[in-house]
């Protein structure tokens, strides 16, 4: 679904991303894990295509992003580390809008909204505007409107921040079934239990470079994930 | 402590005047000059207004023994500049301060951080009251020598007058943060009242000259009339005038009483004042049908909702619109001009109908609604880059809504034109279309320059709006693109060629202009887009 090819990215003379390949298959929940500054958040956005890449290609569903960006976002929706919405809509007007741009037919749609709006306890606040809902509820929203045109494939930068325990029963509930309905997911985490009982493959990234990638028994074989990443990141537990 | 809140407090001051992004190590020095040029030529521009006015007023009142009218009229406008300048402020430094959570998580005496900003407050005050208060007391003393004891009297007036625009500041920002909290349109009122309070305003400048001579004619009966229906006002200006005590020890105790109370009240509250979410009214959402919309139809929606939902944006930028309907209402109100002129001036006569035309033309150029729109997408940006739309079409629709927003009041503009001029049919389409393109022109540049100077990482949207760099080289290339065509006909072509030759040409430039900013934002500016910020 996903498959990136020695993807380098430069910031100047700095090397955020050096010659990353991964691939995610269909049905596959791909974690993504590493410190801070790693440069999980520039592999993701050019994954999405909002940032461009000195080398390396990457495939959304056998799609070139450089060749057919458009047609490649058709098929993903991307959910940002900080989702910095629309302040000055509603909440109901801006799953609307992500509903128009997607093309989703009018009863699709509002069965969509009716029902993660419901999941996640956002149907009453669904007519405020944006600026008034806290950083859980603008999470909500994000998660919402990326599901509402139903992607093939889901990028997500550190989704469980900001959500409250059963939000994010929920949407662990929900990325296995879009797993399990022939759907991707790739996103990055620093909850490394999350992610160790989640995904299906993991990968760690270290100084923009590929430190190691498999499925998860491939990666932490009997030890947990935490001991393999501290492992690698050169780190003794307390 | 009290020292480090007060500098922090001067600090965010200096930094809303000299805003410095975090992504930049320092604002261009350049920017630094022009920003404090333009500052002091706005301060001389108002010492000059204001020295003239009481010029004007100074002898006549001083001679016929009306003195104390003199230093009173100088006490109101100062206390009115002062309310007008800081009422604003003092509601997001009293009730909407974004770091009173930060600032009461610190052991910090809830107090002392109430005293820092009324300190702030009152240092703002007095930059106000300076502007009104040094003209009236240089030319005071230019006419007429003050003695040791009025100048003493005067400067403690000067002291205490501004506790009474604080005072008023303080009370009528609470009304703000309370009516704000309970407001469901909030954007609209705020628009609409001050559209009201600029007709007012405009009123006000149109009589200005009017009302300056009838005080000079009347003052002796107006100034009875203060003296026995508004004694105080009267005790403001003995008190310099006359260096009565009594009227002094009056006019400090009507400065000190009431912002003493307010002061009281504020310290009082502080804690409930600082920690109350004023937000919106909340209303619960209840399932309707959704409508469907295009791609390109939505995102246009969108436009709209940013616009209205901001009264700094419309207000900014849009007040060009007001002036064009403006323009078309006094077409109307004034239509036996074209008559008058066939009459008196018949070699100017042809010349009416293109003035018109260029005058709307350069009313539309003072809108710039598409210049700060890409900016303003600001830390929002990620959701169109990584939605399936072209980027030309984001940035097409920043154009349209200028075009919605603008190209109704400039056709009304052109039909008052052509109601009351006798035009051919040539003239006609002329005079409908070349405002028209030169709108649409305008529309498209302004997103073509923004495009080329974004600013996203803004913390307030007026300093994109008003202050950013795109918006002034928009506001400038607009009015220029106005401008010169009727400069070089006017000096040049006059009499080479028929004005609706010229302005044939001129919609032949603007409509290929047109065309190749459409092209380019379509193509190049896809591109740029797709990778901004």
């Amino acid at each position: 679904m996903l498959r990136i090819e020695h993807l380098t990215k430069k910031y100047g003379n700095k090397t955020a991303v050096d010659d990353l390949s991964l691939h995610i298959r269909q049905g596959t929940v791909f974690g993504f894990i590493g410190h801070n500054g790693a440069g999980k958040t520039t592999t993701i956005k050019c994954c999405c295509g909002i940032l461009q890449f000195d080398a390396g290609e990457i495939y959304i569903d056998g799609t070139s992003i450089k060749e057919d960006p458009l047609g490649c976002k058709r098929k993903l929706a991307y959910i940002p580390d900080n989702p910095y919405l629309y302040e000055f809509l509603s909440g109901i007007r801006y799953l609307n809008f992500v509903a128009d741009i997607f093309g989703v037919p009018k009863e699709v749609r509002e069965e969509r909204v009716k029902k993660y709006a419901d999941l996640f306890e956002l149907t009453d606040d669904l007519a405020q505007p944006i600026s008034s809902y806290s950083r859980g509820m603008k999470q909500k929203l994000a998660i919402i409107s990326a599901l509402i045109h139903d992607p093939k494939l889901i990028i997500m930068d550190e989704p469980f921040v900001g959500l409250d325990p059963k939000a994010t029963h929920h949407l662990k509930t929900l990325m296995r079934e879009i797993c399990n309905n022939g759907g991707a997911i790739f996103f990055s985490t620093h909850v490394l239990e999350v992610a160790e009982k989640l995904c299906d493959e993991v990968a760690i990234i270290k100084n923009g470079k590929l430190v190691i990638s498999g499925t998860m028994e491939e990666v932490k074989g009997n030890d947990s994930l935490e001991d393999i990443f501290l492992e690698l990141e050169g780190e003794q537990r307390c | 402590m009290l020292k480090a809140l007060l500098t922090t407090r001067f600090y965010s001051l200096y930094n809303s005047v000299f805003y410095k992004s975090p992504f930049k190590k320092s604002r261009n020095l350049a920017i630094k000059i022009l920003i404090t040029f333009f500052a002091l030529y706005v301060v001389a521009s108002f010492l000059f207004i204001f020295g003239s006015f009481f010029y004007s007023i100074c002898i006549p009142m001083i001679s016929s023994g009306f003195g104390w009218l003199y230093f009173t009229i100088a006490d109101i406008m100062a206390i009115a500049l002062c309310f007008i300048g800081s009422v604003y402020m003092t509601k997001s430094q009293l009730f909407d301060a974004q770091d009173n959570d930060l600032l009461m998580s610190m052991p910090i005496p809830s107090g002392y951080i109430l005293f820092t900003r009324m300190i702030l407050l009152l240092a703002v005050n007095y930059f106000f009251e300076l502007i009104v208060l040094v003209p009236a007391g240089v030319v005071y003393c230019i006419n007429f020598s003050p003695t040791a004891a009025g100048i003493a009297i005067f400067l403690t007036e000067f002291l205490f007058l501004p506790l009474i625009p604080l005072t008023l500041s303080c009370i009528f920002g609470w009304l703000l943060a309370v009516i704000s909290e309970r407001v469901r349109y909030k954007s609209f009122i705020v628009t609409f009242f001050s559209l009201v309070l600029l007709g007012f305003y405009f009123y006000f400048m149109f009589r200005v000259n009017t009302y300056l001579q009838s005080l000079i004619q009347h003052f002796s009966a107006i100034g009875e009339k203060i003296r026995n229906t508004a004694s105080l006002l009267y005790h403001f200006g003995a008190a310099i005038s006359d260096k009565n005590a009594v009227s002094l020890i009056l006019f400090i105790l009507c400065a000190i009483i009431p912002f003493g109370i307010v002061y009281i009240l504020l310290a009082h509250n502080f804690i409930k004042i600082a920690t109350t979410k004023r937000g919106t009214v909340r209303v619960k959402y209840r399932e309707q049908p959704l409508k469907e919309n295009s791609p390109r139809a939505a995102l246009l929606k969108k436009e709209l909702l940013r616009y209205s939902s901001s009264p700094v944006y419309i207000l900014n930028s849009s007040l060009g619109v007001v002036l064009i309907l403006f323009f078309a209402v006094s077409l109307i109100i004034y239509r036996d001009l074209p008559y008058m002129f066939e009459k008196e001036l018949p070699g100017l006569a042809p010349y009416l109908n293109p003035v018109f035309v260029a005058l709307i033309c350069f009313l539309s150029s003072t809108v710039f609604i598409s210049a700060p729109s890409v900016s303003l997408e600001g830390k929002s940006l990620w959701i169109l880059q990584s939605f399936p739309v072209d980027g030309g079409d984001v940035l097409i629709s920043k154009a349209k809504l200028h075009m919605v927003i603008c190209l109704p009041a400039v056709f009304l503009a052109s039909l008052a034109c052509i109601v009351i001029t006798k035009l051919s049919l040539f003239q006609i389409l002329l005079t409908i279309l070349l405002p028209a393109v030169f709108t649409i022109l305008c529309a498209l540049l302004g997103v073509v320059i923004n495009l080329r100077f974004p600013k996203f990482d803004w913390i307030n949207e007026t300093i994109v709006i008003k202050q950013s760099l795109s918006s002034g080289i928009s506001m400038l290339v607009f009015m220029a693109a106005s401008a010169i065509p009727a400069l070089i006909y006017g000096l040049l072509l006059l009499n080479v060629m028929k004005a609706e030759i010229f302005m044939l040409i001129c919609l032949c430039v603007y409509s290929a202009l047109c065309l190749w900013l459409y092209t380019y934002l379509k193509t190049k500016g896809n591109r740029i887009y797709a990778f901004l910020g």
